[in-house]
Protein backbone atom coordinates (compact mmCIF):
# COMPACT_ATOMS: atom_id res chain seq x y z
CA UNK A 1 0.00 0.00 0.00
CA UNK A 2 1.76 2.86 -1.01
CA UNK A 3 1.21 6.50 1.05
CA UNK A 4 1.91 9.99 -0.14
CA UNK A 5 4.65 11.77 2.13
CA UNK A 6 3.67 15.14 1.19
CA UNK A 7 0.32 17.10 2.66
CA UNK A 8 -1.28 18.24 -0.97
CA UNK A 9 -4.29 16.62 -2.50
CA UNK A 10 -3.65 14.54 -5.62
CA UNK A 11 -7.30 14.67 -7.34
CA UNK A 12 -8.73 11.45 -8.70
CA UNK A 13 -9.78 12.18 -12.18
CA UNK A 14 -12.44 13.52 -12.78
CA UNK A 15 -14.91 14.30 -16.20
CA UNK A 16 -16.72 18.17 -14.56
CA UNK A 17 -13.95 20.47 -15.89
CA UNK A 18 -14.91 18.99 -19.44
CA UNK A 19 -18.66 19.07 -18.82
CA UNK A 20 -18.41 22.43 -17.29
CA UNK A 21 -15.99 23.70 -20.22
CA UNK A 22 -18.67 22.47 -22.50
CA UNK A 23 -21.55 24.03 -20.95
CA UNK A 24 -19.60 27.35 -21.51
CA UNK A 25 -19.69 26.67 -24.53
CA UNK A 26 -22.92 25.91 -24.85
CA UNK A 27 -23.98 28.77 -22.97
CA UNK A 28 -22.63 31.27 -25.02
CA UNK A 29 -23.33 29.65 -28.94
CA UNK A 30 -26.74 29.31 -26.58
CA UNK A 31 -26.68 32.98 -26.34
CA UNK A 32 -25.89 34.06 -30.27
CA UNK A 33 -29.12 31.32 -31.21
CA UNK A 34 -31.22 33.24 -28.95
CA UNK A 35 -30.28 36.83 -30.14
CA UNK A 36 -29.69 35.53 -33.48
CA UNK A 37 -32.23 33.09 -34.35
CA UNK A 38 -34.90 33.14 -31.86
CA UNK A 39 -33.77 29.64 -29.98
CA UNK A 40 -33.30 28.88 -26.33
CA UNK A 41 -32.95 25.59 -26.85
CA UNK A 42 -29.39 25.57 -26.69
CA UNK A 43 -29.38 28.25 -24.01
CA UNK A 44 -31.75 26.57 -21.83
CA UNK A 45 -29.33 22.92 -22.28
CA UNK A 46 -25.97 24.92 -21.03
CA UNK A 47 -28.11 25.95 -18.32
CA UNK A 48 -28.89 22.59 -17.77
CA UNK A 49 -25.38 21.24 -18.08
CA UNK A 50 -23.78 24.29 -16.19
CA UNK A 51 -25.85 23.43 -13.12
CA UNK A 52 -25.24 19.75 -13.35
CA UNK A 53 -21.82 19.96 -13.38
CA UNK A 54 -21.92 22.33 -10.30
CA UNK A 55 -23.67 20.56 -8.40
CA UNK A 56 -21.30 16.99 -8.91
CA UNK A 57 -18.02 19.19 -9.21
CA UNK A 58 -19.20 20.73 -5.16
CA UNK A 59 -20.39 17.48 -4.09
CA UNK A 60 -17.38 16.04 -4.81
CA UNK A 61 -15.56 18.05 -3.06
CA UNK A 62 -17.44 17.69 -0.09
CA UNK A 63 -16.99 13.77 -0.11
CA UNK A 64 -13.29 14.26 -0.78
CA UNK A 65 -13.25 16.84 2.15
CA UNK A 66 -15.56 15.86 5.03
CA UNK A 67 -15.86 12.26 4.65
CA UNK A 68 -12.13 10.91 3.01
CA UNK A 69 -10.32 14.04 5.01
CA UNK A 70 -8.09 14.82 2.29
CA UNK A 71 -8.59 18.94 3.37
CA UNK A 72 -5.17 19.10 5.28
CA UNK A 73 -4.28 22.77 6.65
CA UNK A 74 -2.03 22.94 3.14
CA UNK A 75 -4.52 22.04 0.85
CA UNK A 76 -7.40 24.34 2.92
CA UNK A 77 -4.13 27.37 2.35
CA UNK A 78 -4.85 26.72 -1.21
CA UNK A 79 -8.05 26.48 -1.05
CA UNK A 80 -8.32 30.23 1.15
CA UNK A 81 -5.95 31.84 -1.42
CA UNK A 82 -7.92 30.88 -4.00
CA UNK A 83 -11.51 32.12 -2.67
CA UNK A 84 -9.68 35.29 -1.98
CA UNK A 85 -8.48 35.67 -6.05
CA UNK A 86 -11.95 35.31 -6.87
CA UNK A 87 -13.71 37.84 -4.50
CA UNK A 88 -10.53 39.97 -5.90
CA UNK A 89 -11.57 39.20 -9.09
CA UNK A 90 -15.19 39.90 -8.84
CA UNK A 91 -13.55 43.13 -7.10
CA UNK A 92 -12.16 44.15 -10.40
CA UNK A 93 -16.00 43.03 -12.64
CA UNK A 94 -17.28 45.47 -10.45
CA UNK A 95 -14.78 48.32 -10.62
CA UNK A 96 -15.62 48.42 -14.25
CA UNK A 97 -19.08 49.40 -14.22
CA UNK A 98 -18.52 51.57 -11.27
CA UNK A 99 -15.77 52.82 -13.85
CA UNK A 100 -18.84 53.73 -16.37
CA UNK A 101 -21.18 55.39 -14.16
CA UNK A 102 -18.40 57.74 -12.85
CA UNK A 103 -17.13 58.14 -16.43
CA UNK A 104 -20.69 59.45 -17.34
CA UNK A 105 -21.91 61.44 -14.24
CA UNK A 106 -18.62 63.08 -13.35
CA UNK A 107 -18.82 64.68 -16.90
CA UNK A 108 -22.59 64.68 -18.07
CA UNK A 109 -22.55 65.04 -21.77
CA UNK A 110 -24.96 67.93 -23.67
CA UNK A 111 -27.07 65.59 -24.71
CA UNK A 112 -27.93 64.61 -20.86
CA UNK A 113 -29.01 68.19 -20.39
CA UNK A 114 -25.62 68.91 -18.84
CA UNK A 115 -26.61 67.41 -15.79
CA UNK A 116 -26.51 64.15 -13.41
CA UNK A 117 -29.36 62.81 -12.86
CA UNK A 118 -29.74 64.12 -16.77
CA UNK A 119 -32.76 66.17 -17.57
CA UNK A 120 -36.22 64.16 -17.75
CA UNK A 121 -35.26 61.33 -15.51
CA UNK A 122 -36.41 60.71 -11.87
CA UNK A 123 -34.40 59.09 -9.35
CA UNK A 124 -35.29 57.12 -6.45
CA UNK A 125 -35.17 58.56 -3.25
CA UNK A 126 -32.33 57.05 -1.12
CA UNK A 127 -34.12 57.81 1.90
CA UNK A 128 -36.77 55.07 1.06
CA UNK A 129 -36.19 51.54 0.13
CA UNK A 130 -32.69 51.82 -1.09
CA UNK A 131 -32.23 52.37 2.70
CA UNK A 132 -34.22 49.93 4.33
CA UNK A 133 -32.19 47.47 1.95
CA UNK A 134 -28.90 48.74 3.21
CA UNK A 135 -30.10 48.41 6.67
CA UNK A 136 -31.20 44.61 5.72
CA UNK A 137 -27.77 43.75 4.34
CA UNK A 138 -25.69 45.30 6.95
CA UNK A 139 -28.00 42.82 9.55
CA UNK A 140 -27.26 40.15 7.88
CA UNK A 141 -23.75 40.70 7.83
CA UNK A 142 -24.09 40.74 11.84
CA UNK A 143 -26.03 37.91 11.72
CA UNK A 144 -23.79 36.01 9.93
CA UNK A 145 -20.87 37.01 12.17
CA UNK A 146 -23.05 35.44 15.22
CA UNK A 147 -23.17 32.20 12.96
CA UNK A 148 -19.78 31.81 12.68
CA UNK A 149 -19.36 32.53 16.40
CA UNK A 150 -21.64 29.99 17.31
CA UNK A 151 -19.71 27.80 14.90
CA UNK A 152 -16.39 28.21 16.86
CA UNK A 153 -18.02 27.52 20.20
CA UNK A 154 -19.83 24.35 18.76
CA UNK A 155 -23.24 25.75 19.37
CA UNK A 156 -25.05 23.85 17.10
CA UNK A 157 -28.60 25.55 17.51
CA UNK A 158 -27.26 29.17 17.21
CA UNK A 159 -25.50 28.15 13.84
CA UNK A 160 -28.82 26.99 12.25
CA UNK A 161 -30.90 29.94 13.87
CA UNK A 162 -28.25 32.86 12.64
CA UNK A 163 -27.69 31.04 9.24
CA UNK A 164 -31.59 31.00 9.11
CA UNK A 165 -31.92 34.53 9.75
CA UNK A 166 -29.02 35.59 7.18
CA UNK A 167 -30.50 33.82 4.53
CA UNK A 168 -34.04 35.21 4.94
CA UNK A 169 -32.64 38.45 5.34
CA UNK A 170 -30.84 37.78 1.84
CA UNK A 171 -34.01 36.86 0.42
CA UNK A 172 -36.08 40.12 1.92
CA UNK A 173 -33.27 41.90 0.40
CA UNK A 174 -33.62 40.27 -3.45
CA UNK A 175 -37.73 40.87 -2.91
CA UNK A 176 -37.57 44.41 -1.90
CA UNK A 177 -35.24 45.12 -5.28
CA UNK A 178 -37.38 43.12 -7.42
CA UNK A 179 -39.97 45.32 -6.06
CA UNK A 180 -37.99 48.61 -6.97
CA UNK A 181 -37.18 46.97 -10.10
CA UNK A 182 -41.32 46.70 -11.10
CA UNK A 183 -41.81 50.36 -9.39
CA UNK A 184 -38.83 52.71 -11.23
CA UNK A 185 -40.21 55.32 -13.19
CA UNK A 186 -36.96 54.78 -15.54
CA UNK A 187 -35.88 51.43 -17.48
CA UNK A 188 -32.28 50.12 -18.51
CA UNK A 189 -33.40 51.91 -22.14
CA UNK A 190 -33.55 55.39 -20.60
CA UNK A 191 -30.28 56.28 -21.85
CA UNK A 192 -26.44 55.75 -19.94
CA UNK A 193 -27.95 56.68 -16.15
CA UNK A 194 -30.76 53.60 -16.95
CA UNK A 195 -27.74 51.65 -18.60
CA UNK A 196 -25.67 51.91 -15.20
CA UNK A 197 -28.15 51.46 -12.93
CA UNK A 198 -29.64 48.58 -13.85
CA UNK A 199 -26.52 46.67 -15.06
CA UNK A 200 -24.64 47.58 -11.79
CA UNK A 201 -27.27 46.63 -9.69
CA UNK A 202 -28.79 44.02 -11.88
CA UNK A 203 -25.29 41.82 -11.64
CA UNK A 204 -25.08 42.75 -7.57
CA UNK A 205 -28.33 41.45 -7.14
CA UNK A 206 -27.59 38.29 -9.37
CA UNK A 207 -24.32 37.87 -6.77
CA UNK A 208 -26.93 38.23 -3.86
CA UNK A 209 -28.51 35.70 -4.94
CA UNK A 210 -25.96 33.43 -5.99
CA UNK A 211 -24.49 34.42 -1.76
CA UNK A 212 -27.75 32.91 -0.46
CA UNK A 213 -27.44 29.75 -2.22
CA UNK A 214 -23.80 29.44 -1.19
CA UNK A 215 -25.80 30.16 2.48
CA UNK A 216 -28.24 27.34 2.12
CA UNK A 217 -25.89 24.85 0.79
CA UNK A 218 -24.48 25.58 4.03
CA UNK A 219 -27.33 25.57 6.07
CA UNK A 220 -28.01 22.19 4.85
CA UNK A 221 -24.31 21.04 5.57
CA UNK A 222 -24.41 22.14 9.14
CA UNK A 223 -27.67 20.34 9.56
CA UNK A 224 -26.02 17.49 8.48
CA UNK A 225 -23.29 17.52 10.66
CA UNK A 226 -20.30 18.37 7.89
CA UNK A 227 -18.65 21.35 9.97
CA UNK A 228 -16.63 20.85 13.24
CA UNK A 229 -16.03 24.53 15.69
CA UNK A 230 -12.44 24.25 14.10
CA UNK A 231 -13.01 23.03 10.31
CA UNK A 232 -15.46 24.95 8.59
CA UNK A 233 -13.84 26.72 5.31
CA UNK A 234 -17.02 26.28 3.23
CA UNK A 235 -18.90 28.60 5.48
CA UNK A 236 -16.09 30.87 6.01
CA UNK A 237 -15.79 30.83 2.09
CA UNK A 238 -19.24 31.79 2.14
CA UNK A 239 -19.49 34.04 5.35
CA UNK A 240 -16.36 36.17 3.05
CA UNK A 241 -18.61 36.01 -0.19
CA UNK A 242 -21.65 37.39 1.92
CA UNK A 243 -19.75 40.51 3.33
CA UNK A 244 -18.68 41.20 0.12
CA UNK A 245 -21.66 41.30 -1.82
CA UNK A 246 -22.64 44.07 1.56
CA UNK A 247 -19.72 45.77 0.64
CA UNK A 248 -20.83 46.45 -3.23
CA UNK A 249 -24.14 47.60 -2.49
CA UNK A 250 -22.68 50.25 0.06
CA UNK A 251 -20.55 51.40 -2.77
CA UNK A 252 -23.58 51.62 -5.21
CA UNK A 253 -25.68 53.09 -2.45
CA UNK A 254 -23.22 55.63 -1.79
CA UNK A 255 -22.56 56.20 -5.84
CA UNK A 256 -25.41 55.22 -7.22
CA UNK A 257 -28.72 56.12 -4.63
CA UNK A 258 -27.08 58.53 -2.83
CA UNK A 259 -24.32 61.01 -4.82
CA UNK A 260 -25.95 60.26 -8.37
CA UNK A 261 -29.28 61.42 -7.01
CA UNK B 1 4.94 30.60 11.42
CA UNK B 2 4.50 31.40 14.87
CA UNK B 3 1.52 32.23 16.39
CA UNK B 4 0.20 33.08 19.77
CA UNK B 5 -1.71 30.94 22.43
CA UNK B 6 -5.25 30.11 22.11
CA UNK B 7 -7.39 30.39 25.26
CA UNK B 8 -10.93 29.87 24.05
CA UNK B 9 -12.35 29.11 21.22
CA UNK B 10 -14.60 32.40 20.83
CA UNK B 11 -12.36 34.32 19.08
CA UNK B 12 -12.29 38.23 17.42
CA UNK B 13 -13.69 38.81 13.79
CA UNK B 14 -10.49 39.70 12.80
CA UNK B 15 -7.50 38.81 14.77
CA UNK B 16 -5.96 35.71 16.53
CA UNK B 17 -7.87 34.12 19.39
CA UNK B 18 -6.43 35.53 22.36
CA UNK B 19 -7.47 36.30 26.29
CA UNK B 20 -9.06 39.36 25.02
CA UNK B 21 -11.80 39.95 26.86
CA UNK B 22 -13.36 41.44 24.56
CA UNK B 23 -12.32 39.96 21.21
CA UNK B 24 -13.79 42.43 18.98
CA UNK B 25 -11.20 44.82 19.81
CA UNK B 26 -7.89 44.77 18.54
CA UNK B 27 -4.79 44.12 20.68
CA UNK B 28 -1.09 45.01 19.76
CA UNK B 29 0.15 42.50 21.98
CA UNK B 30 -1.39 39.75 20.49
CA UNK B 31 0.27 39.60 17.60
CA UNK B 32 4.22 38.23 17.45
CA UNK B 33 7.06 40.76 16.92
CA UNK B 34 7.63 39.15 13.78
CA UNK B 35 4.19 40.35 12.58
CA UNK B 36 4.11 44.11 13.61
CA UNK B 37 5.62 45.87 10.69
CA UNK B 38 2.80 46.14 8.63
CA UNK B 39 -0.45 46.73 10.70
CA UNK B 40 -2.96 46.81 7.59
CA UNK B 41 -1.27 43.91 5.94
CA UNK B 42 -1.10 42.08 9.43
CA UNK B 43 -5.11 42.39 9.34
CA UNK B 44 -5.30 41.47 6.23
CA UNK B 45 -3.30 38.32 6.80
CA UNK B 46 -5.56 37.38 9.75
CA UNK B 47 -8.88 37.67 8.18
CA UNK B 48 -8.29 34.94 6.26
CA UNK B 49 -5.84 32.60 7.99
CA UNK B 50 -7.59 32.75 11.37
CA UNK B 51 -8.69 28.94 10.73
CA UNK B 52 -5.59 27.55 9.83
CA UNK B 53 -3.59 28.13 13.11
CA UNK B 54 -2.34 24.76 14.87
CA UNK B 55 -3.44 24.60 18.29
CA UNK B 56 -0.42 25.55 19.69
CA UNK B 57 -1.13 25.88 23.77
CA UNK B 58 -2.05 23.56 26.51
CA UNK B 59 -5.51 24.68 26.99
CA UNK B 60 -6.43 24.85 23.47
CA UNK B 61 -10.26 23.57 23.15
CA UNK B 62 -11.38 19.95 21.82
CA UNK B 63 -12.44 19.89 18.62
CA UNK B 64 -16.50 20.23 18.74
CA UNK B 65 -18.46 18.25 16.12
CA UNK B 66 -21.50 20.28 16.25
CA UNK B 67 -23.83 18.57 18.38
CA UNK B 68 -24.48 20.06 21.98
CA UNK B 69 -22.34 18.65 24.59
CA UNK B 70 -24.53 19.24 27.27
CA UNK B 71 -27.20 17.30 25.79
CA UNK B 72 -25.11 14.77 25.10
CA UNK B 73 -26.83 12.33 27.16
CA UNK B 74 -30.06 13.41 25.71
CA UNK B 75 -30.69 12.06 22.37
CA UNK B 76 -34.16 13.13 21.60
CA UNK B 77 -33.50 17.04 21.60
CA UNK B 78 -32.44 17.10 17.69
CA UNK B 79 -34.41 14.67 15.97
CA UNK B 80 -35.69 17.07 13.46
CA UNK B 81 -31.85 17.23 12.06
CA UNK B 82 -31.70 13.33 11.88
CA UNK B 83 -28.92 11.69 13.34
CA UNK B 84 -25.43 12.42 12.47
CA UNK B 85 -24.67 10.33 9.27
CA UNK B 86 -21.17 11.52 9.18
CA UNK B 87 -18.66 8.86 10.58
CA UNK B 88 -20.61 6.09 8.86
CA UNK B 89 -20.10 8.25 5.62
CA UNK B 90 -16.51 8.69 6.35
CA UNK B 91 -16.33 4.84 5.73
CA UNK B 92 -18.12 4.10 3.32
CA UNK B 93 -15.94 6.88 0.95
CA UNK B 94 -12.92 5.51 2.60
CA UNK B 95 -13.12 1.84 0.86
CA UNK B 96 -10.09 1.29 -0.68
CA UNK B 97 -12.12 0.34 -4.07
CA UNK B 98 -10.40 2.00 -6.94
CA UNK B 99 -13.59 3.82 -7.47
CA UNK B 100 -13.01 7.45 -8.39
CA UNK B 101 -14.42 9.93 -6.35
CA UNK B 102 -17.01 11.14 -9.05
CA UNK B 103 -18.91 7.47 -9.11
CA UNK B 104 -18.17 5.79 -5.71
CA UNK B 105 -21.91 6.40 -4.62
CA UNK B 106 -22.30 3.39 -7.49
CA UNK B 107 -25.58 3.59 -9.43
CA UNK B 108 -26.88 6.99 -8.61
CA UNK B 109 -23.53 8.43 -9.51
CA UNK B 110 -23.38 6.18 -12.74
CA UNK B 111 -26.48 7.86 -13.75
CA UNK B 112 -25.73 11.04 -13.42
CA UNK B 113 -22.55 11.11 -14.63
CA UNK B 114 -24.25 9.63 -17.95
CA UNK B 115 -26.73 11.90 -18.41
CA UNK B 116 -24.57 15.30 -17.42
CA UNK B 117 -22.00 13.78 -20.03
CA UNK B 118 -24.78 12.73 -23.17
CA UNK B 119 -26.46 16.51 -23.20
CA UNK B 120 -22.76 18.38 -22.54
CA UNK B 121 -21.36 15.71 -25.60
CA UNK B 122 -24.64 15.66 -27.41
CA UNK B 123 -25.35 19.88 -27.00
CA UNK B 124 -22.22 20.34 -28.21
CA UNK B 125 -22.39 18.32 -31.35
CA UNK B 126 -25.87 19.90 -32.11
CA UNK B 127 -24.10 23.08 -31.43
CA UNK B 128 -21.24 22.51 -34.15
CA UNK B 129 -24.20 21.30 -36.30
CA UNK B 130 -26.41 25.05 -35.72
CA UNK B 131 -23.08 27.22 -35.95
CA UNK B 132 -21.85 25.40 -39.24
CA UNK B 133 -25.88 25.84 -40.59
CA UNK B 134 -25.73 29.22 -39.40
CA UNK B 135 -22.68 30.06 -40.70
CA UNK B 136 -24.18 29.30 -44.25
CA UNK B 137 -25.53 32.33 -46.23
CA UNK B 138 -28.84 32.42 -47.13
CA UNK B 139 -29.46 32.66 -50.83
CA UNK B 140 -32.16 35.52 -51.50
Amino acid sequence: MTHQTHSYHMVNPSPWPLTGALSAFLMTSGLIMWFHFNSMILLTLSFLTNTLTMYQWWRDIIRESTFQGHHTPTVQKGLRYGMVLFILSEVLFFTGFFWAFYHSSLAPTPELGGSWPPTGIHPLNPLELPLLNTSVLLASGVSITWAHHSLMEGDRKHVLQALLITIMLGFYFTLLQVSEYYEAPFTISDGIYGSTFFVTTGFHGLHVIIGSTFLIICFMRQMMFHFTSGHHFGFEAAAWYWHFVDVVWLFLYVSIYWWGS
Amino acid sequence: MAHGPRRSAACGILLDRGTNPCPLHRQADSQPLRHQGSPCFTIFLNIFTVGLRPVVSTEAPPIIFATPTKLSSNSTAYDYAGKNKVPELQKFFQKSDGVPIHLKRGLPDQMLYRTTMALTVGGTIYCLIALYMASQPRNK
